[in-house]
């Protein structure tokens, strides 16, 4: 009896000395993890840092400009561009009534967006 | 039996002492029995406290003390829309260990071949020298970094530094300032908030547009090179909060190479420059006329005969030779009708007015380059005729916008500011003059554009309105003639203004385009056309039919009295006096 409790207590001793060495290995090895995707996050903090810093010094408006004039030939807005849906004649009743005319509103969305790009163009 | 309980044979010769010892010990053990089963108690209880009473209570995750975040050093500064117009980065600087490297010459050559501005020589001298440490060369890039590292020679180290970079360039050169080479802030936004920026919190956020900004640049540097101008100033400041979308002085210098800027170029023309802005001032006068009651829209004054007094004439470039009526006087530009309706103020009502305008004390804005107005002291009559028409008070740009938005906005003074203000923050401002006395003003000043001395200020749709100018120099012997400074203070759209828009070109020289004329209808008008062609759909503003009743019913737009003749060249009639 005597024998089986210390045989016991022995095993369990050796056990626990186990998982506490196993799990302190772990937590030691999650802590190398830590320290590494930490120094990580810096270092790719400053990275988006750099980058941010590249993004505005490419998309200096004199630069857009002189590719625009290279690669797409866009002009300023004049103010014949814009327009309000206010402004867009009345649609015609007859040629909706022929079931034409559901497709030709359909191509005339152009006043859409021309608007929605003055209003999302002001400064916030 | 433990030898504790003593020996039999001595029991009898000495039983009392050691019944006594015995007892002693007795007690003892039983204390310290005691001591260790509470000992072992207090264990237990703890033991079972912590595993089995509150183990919810012990947190599942350890916390992270080491929250990382870069340090950028000095914070970022940005535009409205969030655009970055300048900030820190790290940066390597290699330096060497002379005495460790060992072939001096393959490695200046390695390295000339690799870091451009470096030659071989030089880097030669430098590491054959005696010394344990010699920069080569400071700010790398990543890839220059890269390349010396590919080149494995022994001694070479690299320093990590801080540069303040603008990414923007030139573009806001006399907005930002810049920082010098040991990060302090030398001028500009980085002078007045060195200390937020330096303690690397949030962006400055500016009320600056560099798209706006970008636009009036570019003009305005098209206006300087075809008048072959000394240099030039431009804002443009929102007309009701006083905020500066964009602000330009030329010439301007590159904030990235802080010891190499010139200066002249140094020089902020819009807010430590002071002019005499000439006939842009009748703005003012008009409408201190006008507020104060010494004169109606429809008084009429004679400006058949020049004006003498002391040694001076005041006369009208183009003169009309009869009786104006105040519209009149304000597009033709006149002089001589100007300074009587200044003498009907009153020397005394002249200076409070201007005073209250805010043209007679430095303009409170975020720049540490700040000018104070020049002004006549004693302030006699003769002063309150030139001022009327804008020589004897010289004041800066930026005085000059925010009177200009006090007249056009209903008549409250805003406060310039550099700074976005927060979403719903209230916008500061003092009421000035009276809301009919703008109505009237906004009126004038459209009339100057479509039949005065701006009509080149016209851009179809967006209803500019704003007064030329033209003034002279003043030189070592008086007014120089053939040094102007020609501007054009305006505002769109007129009937109810969103921004104000200043331009000032120094010196310029009239050309063949502009029949040898550098008066502020030729030079600075034309340049607020194309601005506002361009930068309006960007503001938000949509253009509108010109014959639009919404604006013909706020604009009212005829001339009280109408002209009997018209003049045959407008342009050249807002000259101002010769004397």
């Amino acid at each position: 009896m005597k024998g089986r409790a210390t045989l016991f207590c022995i095993c369990l001793a050796v056990a626990v000395g186990f998982g506490l060495f196993h799990v302190k290995y772990k937590v030691q090895a999650l802590e190398e993890e830590l320290a590494r995707l930490n120094s990580q996050i810096v270092h790719e903090q400053e990275q988006l840092h750099v980058l941010r810093a590249e993004w505005a010094y490419l998309n200096r408006p004199e630069r857009l400009e002189d590719l625009n004039s290279r690669f797409l030939g866009l002009a300023p807005v004049t103010p014949a561009q814009l327009g309000r849906l206010s402004d867009l004649p009345p649609r015609p009743i007859e040629e909706a009534e022929q079931g034409e005319g559901e497709e030709k509103a359909k191509d005339l969305p152009q006043a859409k967006p021309v608007i929605g790009a003055i209003r999302t163009g002001a400064p916030r | 039996m433990s030898p504790l309980f003593g020996n039999r044979h001595t029991r009898t010769n000495i039983d009392g002492i050691a019944k006594q010892a015995l007892e002693t010990g007795r007690t003892r053990i039983l204390v310290a029995g005691a001591l260790f089963s509470l000992a072992f108690l207090a264990i237990g209880l703890r033991l079972a406290d912590v595993t089995i009473v509150k183990p919810a209570g012990e947190p599942r995750l350890a916390a992270n003390k080491r929250t990382p975040a870069f340090a950028a050093g000095r914070a970022d500064i940005v535009d409205r829309n969030g655009v970055l117009l300048a900030t820190s980065l790290n940066t390597a600087s290699l330096y060497a260990n002379p005495r460790q490297i060992l072939d001096a010459r393959e490695a200046a050559d390695k390295l000339a071949r690799i870091l451009p501005g470096i030659t071989a020589g030089e880097a030669m001298s430098k590491l054959s020298s005696d010394r344990s440490f010699v920069w080569l060369k400071r700010h790398l890039t990543p890839r220059q970094q890269y390349a010396v590292n590919a080149l494995g020679i022994p001694g070479l180290y690299f320093q990590r530094e801080e540069r303040r970079v603008y990414p923007q360039g030139k573009l806001f050169a006399h907005v930002l300032g810049f920082a010098g080479t040991d990060g302090t802030g030398l001028a500009g936004i980085e002078k007045t908030f060195d200390d937020t920026l330096r303690s690397g919190a949030a962006p400055v956020r500016l009320s600056v547009d560099a798209r706006v900004q970008h636009i009036l640049h570019q003009e305005l540097q098209a206006a300087v090179t075809t008048f072959r101008a000394d240099g030039a100033a431009a804002m443009v400041m929102d007309a009701k909060s006083g905020e500066i979308v964009a602000l330009v002085s030329l010439p301007d210098f590159d904030p990235n190479l802080p010891n190499a800027i010139p200066q002249k170029a140094a020089f902020n023309r819009t807010t430590l420059g002071v002019y005499e802005m000439g006939s842009t001032f009748k703005i003012f006068t008009t409408a201190m006329a006008l507020d104060s009651g010494a004169s109606k829209m429809a008084s009429s004054y004679d400006a058949s005969k020049p004006i003498r007094i002391a040694r001076f004439v005041i006369t009208d470039y183009h003169g009309k030779n009869r009786w104006l009526t105040v519209p009149e006087i304000f597009i033709y530009s006149s002089n001589i009708g100007t300074v009587k309706m200044a003498l009907d103020v009153g020397t005394k009502r002249q200076q409070e007015y201007l005073r209250r305008l805010g043209l007679l004390a430095p303009a409170a804005i975020e720049l540490p380059e700040v000018g104070s107005p020049l002004m006549p002291s004693p302030w006699r009559e003769i002063n309150t005729m030139t001022i009327s028409f804008g020589h004897g008070v010289a004041v800066t740009p930026v005085q000059l916008a925010q009177a200009t938005a006090a007249v056009v906005n209903g008549g409250i003074l805003p406060k310039a500011t550099l700074l976005k203000p927060a979403k719903d923050a209230a916008t500061p401002g003092t009421r000035v003059l009276k809301p009919q006395t703008s109505r009237d003003m906004r009126r004038l000043m459209r009339l100057v554009v479509t039949d005065g001395t701006g009509t080149k200020a016209e851009a179809k749709g967006y209803f500019v309105g704003g007064k030329t100018g033209t003034a002279e120099k003043i030189g070592a012997r008086g007014y120089r003639a053939k040094a102007l400074v020609s501007s054009f203070a305006g505002a769109f759209p007129i009937d109810d203004p969103r921004y104000v828009v200043l331009v000032i070109v120094d010196e310029p020289h009239g050309n063949k385009q502009s029949f040898g004329y550098a008066t502020g209808g030729w030079v600075a008008a034309p340049v607020v056309k194309r601005f506002v062609e361009r930068a309006a759909p960007l503001l938000g503003i949509a253009p509108r039919a010109s014959d639009s009743p919404e604006v013909a019913r706020i604009l009212d737009l005829k001339l009280p009295v109408a002209a009997k003749s018209k003049p045959k060249d407008r342009q050249g009639s807002d000259q101002v006096a010769s004397y």
